[in-house]
């Protein structure tokens, strides 16, 4: 009998051992880190998640922090969540959901470039594909590192690939100075300058050697190094590979691929799920303006003030904002924006329109304002161009401060809806003046707070992690 | 020595005594069967009363013994209740037994064995018998509420073949699953559960693609079990009893028997009942004039706040202030729609049952049974087809070969019910709409003022009825086969293989008529998927049973086990149909779709012995170890043991000399066992897919999709539990008191990441929480008489859910929009604005911290509980949680000659609900329909009304519409479950017609609820089987009240 039981425990113990992969299942249908990041399709398709993780972050919250904080936009609809009208009211806390969001679409690319440059160094691929793919995404980390300083100041950083959760907690991810952040950017592009080809990306949905001198100009300009901002986007000029489109509208509509004037794009289409939803946040709720009996959001609607910015015969008013629309109850008084609102579909959820994150008009001003602030004399050749571009006559002011104000209200007009109004008013020392003089012609209790200049931490962030040190005030 | 030769001396006597009277006596004959499904008894004991004649039943119940007439007979059998009867000139007695509730000599079903019920030493409760008799209306798991102490059981929606919830000892996980591991005749299927309505619609899953990938079962397996096919449930509550399932034990085991065939003559069974279901309540809404005056009100007050007077004309307004003509004059309405008539309706629902048990060498039970109910949602219904056949079969003395199939059919068409209106959720939409709108316009077409700028913006639910189709299929098919060799009277072996398919098919269209939100129509689309998954598992046993001597009694079990789950699903979605003629997506242009795998597999080896001594010592120790392949290559395997003791204080000397307690049983038990219900690759990096633009049309990234942990492991639960079992007067009145501590470790957490590593969550083994309870359970027989019994089960059960440790002390887990998780409260309490009234007049305004400074008298006021004097989302705060603080069931049978009548009431106390429909039906907002206590608002300072409503006014600046405790409730209730009254006609004339057993019965399902909850029903729940996030009704489908007719027959 002992013998029985002992051979039928020798043979349960063999038949476990022997089936230890029994136990390692894989699934089949998803590829995992392990047998991936090989070739260089791999690295390219890896490439392609890191545009469409960003995009999330200029798909909708980049304009409640550029654009509904500012005069540009308000909110037209009372049933908005708190989280959008702490914009409007400039009332922002460590808890805005839409803040946190637009922290974790940047860090997710952070994040996901450095896996990326992590994993290519070891692949063996040629040599020219692993240091354009290493430069789109150098580029990449430095566009969401870009945003992060201006928006919230202090960042986190970190070049590392993550492999296990007890990794993450024992890096050090503390918030790194805004300084040394710039440093990186300035870093990373200096990099992806070096890597990149120089001849023109027809695809500006790719970055390009004209995207990275842009990109390191605008970041050098915002830093206040006007002599290497003016150099490089001197640079990106004489590259001869952009120009300025005839007709303002045609930058924001369905079908503004790959423009002479972009620089560089977030891509969008309509009908299989990859549309913006501009058209419902630039609208407001009222039937009649779009097709289709559909309406807008009523979330980011044009000011009285920015309707009342353009001067007369700019052709750029006419493409940007309109306010009255043919309702049911006939024609309502009722603003809206135009730029990237496609009336080409039913759904407002869903518009073709690409976003274009750099253009050349942006290089012309930002040169114009660079030279401005060194003294130098051509400064309204630039600024010409793109007011003659909007039918405007040519400028002849002179004076250094009568220039920024013009080049302030040039920037304003071209660029609504673009998400640089915040920024701008930020990089010249404008916004608590600006805003708060606004509230105070709304005759609105609100205003811009010093602490204000500078996004809360989120909150999440900040209880995930206790050593991270809130931005003051909030 | 003595009392040996005075035993000799009473046979003697007996002896004689029996000689002397058997002079003038008939022989009588008869048969002995069960009187629940009319099976013969074997082994009956059978004495003359007075006399000492005794005998047996044999083989086919048949006796025979020798008596004279007008004396009784008296039966008596082990499960049974005695019974005497009367002695006539018949030669053909049938004589039928009735199973008695309290059995204590009964035997239970442990993990890979029975044990005497006697002998637990682990917190086990047993259901059989009397307390299994189905009414047409339920699935097994609904028959067990009110019946388990320490099992919470919710009925989470009202549609037929849903989701039940069966949560034993608290909420133990927040992140893997909550359900018991479910056990069906030794083949451990996993969890139970199905989706809800408005988990399986959410986003935006209209379009081709998301029809595709709604695949969010709503046919819940266990539904698909016929009831009166289970002999018995267990339910395995402390880890003593569930550690033998080691890793998958933590939750608590459920263990269904099905009926086995017993040897003897062979007997069928037949059963047909049906009945009428109307919806237990409906909901008391505005009538059209108090709706009139409402919306005029509150786009007055919305025309006031931009700046106008309310006196002001449409003409001067603005479109969303604009009223109606008519609702200035709400007494000349006349259309009063009451919207609930429009898609609730009586439905029928009809049961058929059929099972056939006898034989021989070879012992079968054939069991088949048809279910068809309609919902009280027009356009639902369910049916369900099941097969089963259990064959046991002698091969030789020693060798035994057994074989289960079973199989069901079940497919229903299910309402598009929960969820928002703009979604077309067909509860909000008939609630929200407006009364004063007629339902067909002049031409009988569907009215709607989804389009009228000034009207309720929802579509008619009869066209949602007509123009949406949701079919879903299953079918399951479970065999069974165990090969048992008994190599001597102590020890056999046992070896089973099973195989468990189970298909899944789900046809959805949508109809060009029906678009979403403000949308009227979009274009028709049509999704489709089929899911398949095997699972098979090998159990292999060695079982020891030894009687040492008259003290000590060995039971021992050993043995391993492999299991491998493979599950598949394909999918496909299509739109673009040129017609609504055509709902297969081969109408249309097929541009979604997908396909994959899911796997996992599992070794075990466990063993569990018994010991007891003297009938008055009970040991119980077990252990499994468990490898699995959802976990990290770090901690792959796990070891579970537990240990029990009982004591049986009445076998002490001293408690022999009383008569009123004749057992108390003391129980200590200790162990650990795990839940491993989580995703199969969790522990693996994947990558997955994500889409964007080039050349304007659709490309596939790549993105890191999850973070790798080897680590991953099971959550342990370390479970003490005390436990005393008391019986009184002759097993009268038994009382079973448990009190138990479940320390949960290594709880699975999707744990916050920074946002720098990529991703949001991980998860991780973080975390600790403690569920610890009472649980108290009363059996009574408070009246026992020939012709009159009445017995009582009293059952009720206290838990406290507690979180001791997450990531960080201030870290919180959300579970919903409304729910979070935070140390030292329970899991998933409500973190909302606390609403604390509404503001008076302008005085208390200006004295209190506010969400906008434009706030106005009549607006919500909130508290702020950071104290800096605005309101804002840090002021969110726990208003509470949705677990109850206690369960109760409480179940009555009175019989009376053979007339039965049964009535069982469960209750829940304590726990609140999220009234998510609330945000539409009570927002106040002058838009839909409202509630009629929102006739009860603020109105002026003069009139506050009750001071929760706030006033009408169509614009959420002050925050009053939107989430916050406004919305929550106290869904306490007690529920009169059921009323069943059965009558068995008379033995004498069942005899003449030869028939052994027939029972008519009446019976209504869901009788009354008492409450304060203001929707339908507090125990819907609108996340489904997600029992973590529980709590939240968003218009969950209503739970029907049932009448039910029915016959039952036994046939030869």
């Amino acid at each position: 009998m002992k013998k029985y039981c002992l051979s039928i425990c020798t043979v349960c113990l063999l038949a476990i051992s022997a089936c230890s992969n029994f136990l390692e299942l894989e699934p089949d249908n998803q590829i995992n880190q392990n047998n991936f990041y090989k070739t260089e399709e791999d690295f390219e398709t890896s490439m392609v998640g890191i545009y469409a993780t960003l995009r999330n972050l200029y798909a909708r919250d980049i304009f409640f922090i550029t654009e509904l904080t500012t005069d540009n936009t308000e909110i037209s609809i009372p049933t908005s969540s708190l989280a959008e009208v702490e914009f409007d009211e400039m009332t922002i806390t460590a808890t805005n959901t839409i803040v946190q969001s637009a922290w974790n679409s940047a860090l997710f690319t952070v994040a996901r470039c450095n896996v990326l440059l992590n994993r290519i160094q070891e692949a063996s691929i040629n040599e020219e594909a692993k240091n354009r793919i290493s430069a789109e995404a150098r580029f990449m980390r430095a566009l969401s590192y870009f945003f992060l300083v201006q928006a919230f100041g202090n960042a986190p950083v970190t070049d590392a690939e993550f492999e296990s959760p007890s990794q993450v907690f024992s890096t050090d991810i503390t918030l790194r100075p805004s300084e040394e952040v710039y440093q990186l950017i300035i870093n990373d592009l200096v990099t992806a300058e070096s890597q990149i080809p120089n001849t023109l990306n027809a695809n500006k949905g790719e970055a390009s050697i004209g995207a990275i001198k842009t990109l390191l100009g605008k970041v050098y300009l915002a830093h206040h190094d006007y002599t290497e901002a003016a150099a490089k986007l001197k640079e990106v000029i004489d590259l001869g590979h952009y120009s300025l489109v005839d007709d303002y509208k045609s930058l924001f509509q369905p079908g503004n691929e790959n423009l002479a004037e972009s620089i560089f794009e977030f891509k969008f289409t309509s009908g299989v799920n990859l549309g913006n939803t501009y058209s419902s946040l630039f609208t407001p709720a009222i039937i009649g303006l779009l097709p289709d009996r559909q309406s807008g959001s009523g979330r980011i609607n044009p000011t009285l003030s920015i309707i009342q910015a353009y001067e007369p015969g700019d052709v750029r008013k006419a493409a940007s904002v309109g306010d009255s629309i043919l309702s049911d109850v006939g024609m309502v008084y009722s603003r809206y924006g135009l730029k990237f609102v496609d009336m080409t579909t039913n759904n407002p959820l869903d518009g073709a329109a690409n976003f274009t994150v750099l253009r050349y008009a942006d290089v012309l001003l930002m040169y114009a304002e660079a030279l401005n602030e060194l003294g130098a004399a051509d400064v309204f050749t630039y600024l010409n161009l793109v007011r003659s571009r909007a039918h405007l006559t040519a400028l002849q002011e002179t004076g250094q401060e009568a220039l920024r104000s013009a080049i302030a209200q040039e920037r304003r007009v071209e660029f609504l809806f673009e998400a640089q109004r915040w920024f701008d008013l930020k990089r010249t020392g404008k916004a608590q003046e600006v805003v708060n003089a606004y509230y105070a012609e709304k005759g609105l209790r609100f205003s811009v707070e010093d602490h204000e200049l500078l996004m809360p931490i989120p909150r999440r962030e900040i209880e995930i992690n206790p050593n991270l040190q809130q931005n003051p005030g909030y | 020595m003595k009392s040996f030769i005075k035993l000799k001396l009473v046979y003697l006597l007996i002896f004689l005594f029996i000689n002397k009277i058997s002079l003038g006596q008939t022989q009588i004959r008869g048969r002995v069967v069960s009187l629940e499904d009319g099976q013969a008894l074997a082994g009956v004991s059978i004495t003359v009363k007075g006399g000492n004649t005794s005998t047996k039943t044999g083989e086919n119940g048949q006796f025979v013994i020798a008596a004279t007439s007008g004396a009784s007979l008296v039966f008596t059998y082990v499960g049974f209740e005695r019974r005497e009867v009367l002695v006539r000139d018949e030669n053909n007695l049938t004589v039928s037994l009735t199973p008695t509730s309290q059995m204590l000599e009964d035997v239970v079903v442990v993990g890979y064995g029975t044990q005497r019920k006697r002998d637990l030493t682990g917190s086990i409760v047993n259901l059989s018998g009397r307390d299994l008799i189905p009414t047409p209306a339920a699935s097994f798991d609904q028959l067990m509420q009110g019946r388990v102490a320490g099992a919470q059981i919710t009925q989470t929606t009202g549609s037929p073949g849903g989701n039940v919830n069966v949560v034993i000892r608290g909420i133990n996980s927040i992140t893997g699953g909550n359900q018991p591991l479910y056990v069906i005749d030794g083949f451990a299927i996993g969890a139970g559960g199905s989706g809800s309505d408005a988990s399986s619609f959410n986003g935006n899953s209209y379009s081709s693609s998301g029809m595709a990938n709604n695949t969010v079962s709503k046919i819940n397996p266990l539904s698909t079990i016929n009831p009166s096919d289970i002999e018995s449930i267990e339910i395995l509550k402390d880890a003593s009893a569930t550690a033998i399932y080691g890793s998958r034990g933590a939750n608590g085991v459920v263990i269904i028997t099905t009926k086995r065939g017993r040897k003897g003559q062979s007997s069928i069974q037949v059963e047909a009942s049906g009945g009428l279901q109307q919806v237990a309540n409906k909901l008391d809404m505005m009538n059209a004039q108090e709706f009139a005056q409402f919306v005029a009100e509150g786009r007055d007050n919305a025309w006031v706040l931009a700046g106008g007077n309310a006196s002001d004309p449409n003409e001067a307004r603005n479109t969303a202030t604009i009223v109606k003509p008519e609702f200035r004059n709400p007494s000349a309405l006349t259309t009063n729609t009451d919207w609930q008539d429009v898609i609730f309706r009586t439905a029928p629902v009809q049961n058929y049952l059929f099972s056939t048990s006898g034989g021989q060498q070879v012992v079968y039970n054939i069991s088949g049974g048809y279910f068809d109910q309609q919902g009280i949602i027009k356009g639902s219904d369910f049916k369900r087809f099941n097969l089963r056949s259990n064959l046991d079969v002698d091969l030789t003395e020693k060798l035994k070969l057994g074989v289960s199939i079973a199989g069901s059919h079940s497919y229903g068409d299910f309402a598009r019910a929960e969820g928002h209106l703009g979604q077309r959720g067909l509860i909000a939409t008939a609630l929200a709409n407006s009364p004063a709108l007629p339902v067909y316009n002049s031409d009988g077409t569907y009215t709607s003022e989804l389009l009228d700028p000034y009207g309720v913006p929802v579509e008619n639910p009869l066209l949602v009825i007509d123009e949406f189709s949701d079919k879903r299929y299953n079918t399951q098919i479970f065999n069974n086969n165990y090969l048992e060799y008994k190599i001597n009277d102590d020890l056999s072996i046992r070896t089973s293989i099973g195989i468990n398919y189970n298909s899944g098919n789900t046809k959805l269209w949508k109809s060009s008529e029906i678009g979403q939100w403000g949308v009227k129509t979009s274009p028709a689309t049509a999704g489709v998927n089929q899911q398949t998954s095997i699972n098979w598992l090998n159990e292999n046993t060695i079982t020891y049973n030894k009687q040492l001597n008259e003290r000590h009694r060995i039971n021992a079990v050993a043995g391993f086990s492999a299991q491998k789950d493979r599950f598949e699903i394909l999918q496909a979605g299509a739109t673009d149909f040129p017609t609504d003629y055509i709902h297969y997506i081969g109408g249309g242009n097929v541009n979604a779709g997908n396909n994959y795998i899911s796997e996992w597999a599992m070794l075990s080896m466990f063993g569990r012995i018994n010991y007891t001594f003297a009938d008055k010592w009970l040991f119980t120790g077990t252990v499994r170890r468990d490898g699995s392949s959802r976990f990290g290559a770090n901690n792959r395997w796990g070891t579970f043991p537990s240990a029990s003791v009982g004591y049986r204080l009445s076998e002490e000397a001293f408690m022999k000399n009383q008569q009123v307690i004749n057992d108390l049983k003391l129980r200590v038990s200790y162990g650990e066992s795990g839940n491993n219900l989580i995703g199969n690759y969790a522990h693996i990096g994947l990558l997955g897919t994500t889409s964007y633009v080039n050349n304007g049309a659709p490309i596939l990234g790549i993105v890191p999709a999850g973070l790798a942990n080897a680590e991953l492991t099971w959550e342990r639960s370390q479970q003490t539990n005390l436990g005393l079992d008391i019986a009184f007067w002759n097993s009268r009145l038994n009382l079973s008191v448990d009190l138990y501590r479940n320390l949960k470790k290594d709880l699975l957490l999707n744990n916050a990441l920074p946002a720098i590593s990529g991703f949001l969550t991980a998860t991780q083994n973080i975390g600790e929480l403690e569920n610890k309870g009472l649980e108290i359970a009363l059996n009574t027989e408070n009246i026992r008489s020939d012709n009159f019994s009445w017995t009582t089960n009293f059952n009720i059960s206290f838990n406290k859910n507690k979180v001791l440790k997450l990531s960080t002390t201030g870290s919180r887990i959300s579970n919903s929009t409304y729910q979070i998780t935070e140390v030292g409260k329970p899991i998933s309490s409500f973190f909302l604005l606390n609403a604390i009234g509404v503001f008076r007049d302008w005085d208390e305004v200006n004295s209190s911290p506010l969400v906008t400074p434009n706030t106005q008298p009549g607006d919500v006021k909130f508290e702020d509980v950071n104290g800096d004097g605005r309101i804002s989302d840090d002021d969110k705060t726990i208003v509470g949680n949705p677990m109850p603080d206690y369960t109760f069931g409480f179940n009555n049978t009175v019989r009376y000659k053979n007339l039965t009548l049964n009535v069982s009431v469960v209750g829940s106390q304590g726990q609140e609900v999220y009234f998510q429909g609330g945000e539409i039906l009570l927002n106040s907002a002058g838009v839909q329909n409202q509630l009629a206590l929102v006739n009860d608002r603020w109105r002026s300072p003069e009139q506050p009304g009750a001071g929760l409503v706030p006033r009408a006014i169509r614009s959420d600046y002050a925050r009053g519409q939107q989430f916050s405790s406004r919305y929550l409730f106290d869904g306490s209730f007690v529920r009169i479950k059921n009323i069943n009254l059965a009558y068995r006609l008379p033995q004498r004339l069942l005899n003449k017609l030869n028939i052994p057993g027939l029972t008519v019965y009446g019976d209504i399902a869901n009788a009354f609820t008492f409450t304060d909850y203001p929707s339908y029903d507090p125990e819907v729940s609108s996340t489904g089987d997600n029992i973590a996030a529980s709590g939240v009704d968003y218009f969950g489908y209503p739970l029907a009240r049932t009448f039910t007719l029915g016959i039952r027959a036994t046939l030869k």
